[in-house]
């Protein structure tokens, strides 16, 4: 089943994730980006990396510095604040590196909730911002909650739908704990993210019913060529019975909130790679003392992981526990990096003459 | 299908104008001592739901809230307290009385604050049922805002991979202004269902979809299970690891932190049947683009998401609200229909307290 799999030491190379950090940018700067914007895609993608988020790691440098070098993406990007007020801004993303501009966006969220209390930012000109979760955590060092969302080209069906019109618009909410792991929710709103249905089709196993389904209705178990015209990923929920219209309607609710406040645009109106991104910051001690929410926080955390388990199941997770169990892992013992992409990685620093760090 | 079976109509139920509608609430709850003001607000939104065909967050609700205020369960009159303010945030405590009237007040606040500094947000403990979640962010779209709103509420819900409830419905609703088009309203429980067409699969006799509920060893229930408890749970939306069951999860506990943590009032585990804490937020448009551009953005994105081919056996897509936008034309014009049962409790309740019979 294609959510089983798992790296091991027969399919991947552990790599220290300082190395990975390197590497990564060193290749960004390999492609002219200036080296404070290209730490900062790097810091973002090994992030993802050790987290055991895959889909969203290290491997993608290959394909942004290709984006870079035939002027998809624009380097060095200009990231320009078009309104502004005490607690929001828009922003441009400058077509740059998306990592770039949904990194500085939320700095600046930030920045507005330590003054004002609560930091709103959405940005338009943008591009694949990677794992989004990863903004919303940038709150936490802050005693901060922090939440984003980014919107894409249309992937996903609405509900009673038969075409994708929606983006796998995912939510990243991010909300610190004192004794306990934070609680760190990153989801698409669709059934699965589309990665999931990608690594069906690399490793050749069937997907399960109910993640996507023909132009005709018909459910398909067999993973799909690529992103066409003639399937969709369902919306979270999968059935009129089972809640599909919450789903869906989670996803417009990213539309609005990235594309539309952003005037960026909604999904159906991206090309793919287009990415509009919203993010915000909320300051916990202006509603109540910050050590008491977290002691509450770890009191929620511990009565949801002593709730009886179903049949055979091990235990009741946290959002949040299986990217810090991988992550206790890959800091200690290197980060898995499949072989292939391994290999692209080494291949594509070699290309731009830069150092081969891994 | 149980979906199917949820339709009022002229053989079980009576149609009423929605001002008489309003005048009976409100009549009730000062019959039980309300302040005016309170009853009117909480008569608003109470009408406001079932004249959206939200039925189960509607006027016949009247009658269990007076009998609340009697027996002491809520306070009234209450004292809607701010406890910690700034420019932009507020958390208040409800007093213990009606839910709606916190809430009502927690997204007025948000809304002004977010006409002097772009967001406002509040978040509000000791607190009760506040009716259709879904009514607060309509008040910031009428302002050409975006509104938000979520509350928690004891557990009813399983956590993905648990067997027993732990978590609320613990809903979330979204509103967005449109333009020529009908408003964006989204308004949803974070579990597969809302709890209420469980209850209403029950009184109806019919059984439930696989999935809907488990019991505690796991298997699906299909028979309608009585009062909560720890034998049987609501599923999250998603259902099933496979289905995406830990995102369902884990927005319910996006609306447990932000409405119980933040406000300190209290997650689903800590509340006891009946206690609900709030959050709201207001994000005024125009301190990020012209209102009017986004306003026809939004047509476009709505117009867009009707126009998209329908799985077999469907006959158009819908957006957030249209389901809600249908039954409002339809019961502002031709009254709204009260179920037999709760029409007669209604009048019996106006009667018991002394009250004026309005309908």
């Amino acid at each position: 089943m294609a959510n089983k799999v798992k790296l091991d030491d027969t399919n991947s190379t552990r790599v220290p994730a300082a190395d990975l950090q390197k590497q990564l940018s060193t290749i960004f700067q390999g492609v002219g980006t200036p080296e404070d914007h290209a730490e900062i895609a790097a810091k973002v993608l090994v992030s993802a990396s050790v987290r055991g988020v895959d889909t969203h790691g290290v491997a993608n440098v290959v394909g942004y510095s290709q984006n870079i070098e035939n002027g998809i993406y624009t380097i060095p990007q200009k990231m320009e604040i078009v309104t502004e007020s005490e607690t929001t801004a828009l922003i441009s993303g400058g077509n740059g590196i998306g990592l770039v501009s949904a990194h500085r966006a939320m700095e600046i969220a930030i920045e507005k909730a330590k003054n004002y209390g609560l930091g709103m930012v959405s940005v338009r000109d943008g591009h694949h911002v990677g794992m989004v979760a990863y903004y919303a955590m940038m709150a936490l060092e802050h005693d901060m909650i922090g939440m984003s969302m980014t919107t894409a080209a249309p992937a996903v069906r609405p509900a009673l739908g038969a075409k994708s019109m929606l983006g796998t618009n995912p939510i990243g909410f991010a909300a610190p704990a004192g004794e306990e792991r934070d609680f760190v929710l990153d989801m698409a709103t669709s059934t699965v993210a589309s990665g999931k249905v990608g690594l069906a089709r690399r490793l050749g196993v069937p997907i399960p019913a109910g993640w996507a389904i023909t132009s005709d209705g018909g459910e398909i178990t067999s993973p799909p060529d690529a992103e066409g015209l003639d399937w969709s990923l369902n919306p979270l929920g999968g059935t009129r019975e089972q809640g599909s219209h919450k789903g869906y309607g989670l996803s417009v609710m990213v539309d609005i909130l990235c594309g539309v406040l952003s005037g960026g645009g909604f999904s159906s109106q991206l090309a793919r790679g287009e990415n509009m991104t919203w993010v915000m910051a909320i300051d916990i001690a202006r509603f109540r003392d910050v050590d008491d929410f977290k002691a509450m926080m770890d009191d929620m955390i511990r009565e949801l992981h002593a709730t009886p388990p179903l049949p055979g199941e091990d235990r009741v997770l946290v959002a949040g526990d299986p990217e810090m169990d991988a992550t206790d892992d890959r800091l200690a013992n290197g980060v898995p990096v499949e072989n292939g992409q391994y290999a692209a990685i080494q291949a594509r620093a070699k290309e731009l003459g830069v150092e081969v760090v891994i | 299908m149980a979906l199917d079976y949820l339709k009022l109509n002229d053989a079980n139920s009576t149609r009423i104008p929605a001002e008489d509608l309003h005048k009976q609430v409100s009549a009730i709850l000062q019959g039980v001592g309300t302040p005016e003001e309170h009853a009117e607000i909480t008569a608003k939104i109470l009408v406001s739901s079932s004249l959206r065909g939200v039925e189960t967050h509607g006027v016949g609700n009247v009658v269990r809230y007076s009998l609340s205020i009697e027996s002491g369960e809520y306070t009234v009159p209450q004292t809607v307290e701010v406890i910690t303010e700034t420019d932009t945030t507020a958390l208040l405590s409800c007093g213990d009385g009606l839910g709606f009237i916190a809430a009502h007040q927690g997204m007025e606040m948000s809304i002004e604050k977010a006409r002097k500094f772009g967001i406002g947000m509040t978040t509000i403990k000791d607190g009760h049922h506040i009716g259709m979640v879904g009514y607060y962010p309509m008040m910031a779209v009428e302002q050409d805002m975006i509104g938000m709103a979520m509350t928690n509420a004891s557990p009813a819900v399983r956590p993905a991979l648990g067997a027993r409830p732990r978590v609320g419905t613990n809903p979330i609703a979204f509103g967005a202004p449109a333009g020529e088009e009908r408003d964006f309203i989204l308004d949803m429980a974070t579990s597969t269902v809302a709890s209420g067409k469980i209850g209403l699969a029950k009184r109806l006799g019919v059984q439930m979809p696989v999935g809907w509920a488990v019991s505690a060893e796991g298997k699906p229930i299909t028979e309608p299970p009585g009062d909560r408890g720890e034998d049987w749970a609501m599923n999250p939306l998603g259902n099933t690891r496979e289905q995406g069951s830990h995102k369902g999860y884990g927005l319910g506990l996006v609306v447990d932190i932000l409405c119980g943590v933040l406000s300190g009032g209290g997650f689903g585990k800590q509340l006891s049947g009946g206690e609900n804490m709030t959050w709201t937020m207001a994000i005024d448009i125009a301190k990020f683009r012209p209102v009017d551009d986004f306003k026809a953005m939004m047509d476009d994105m709505i117009r867009e998401l009707h126009a998209t081919p329908t799985l077999p056996d469907e006959d158009r897509v819908l957006v957030a609200g249209d389901p809600e936008d249908d039954f409002m034309d339809d019961r502002s014009v031709n009254g709204v229909p009260v179920e037999n049962g709760q029409y007669d409790e209604m009048r019996r309740r106006a009667a018991q307290l002394g009250v004026e019979v309005f309908i």
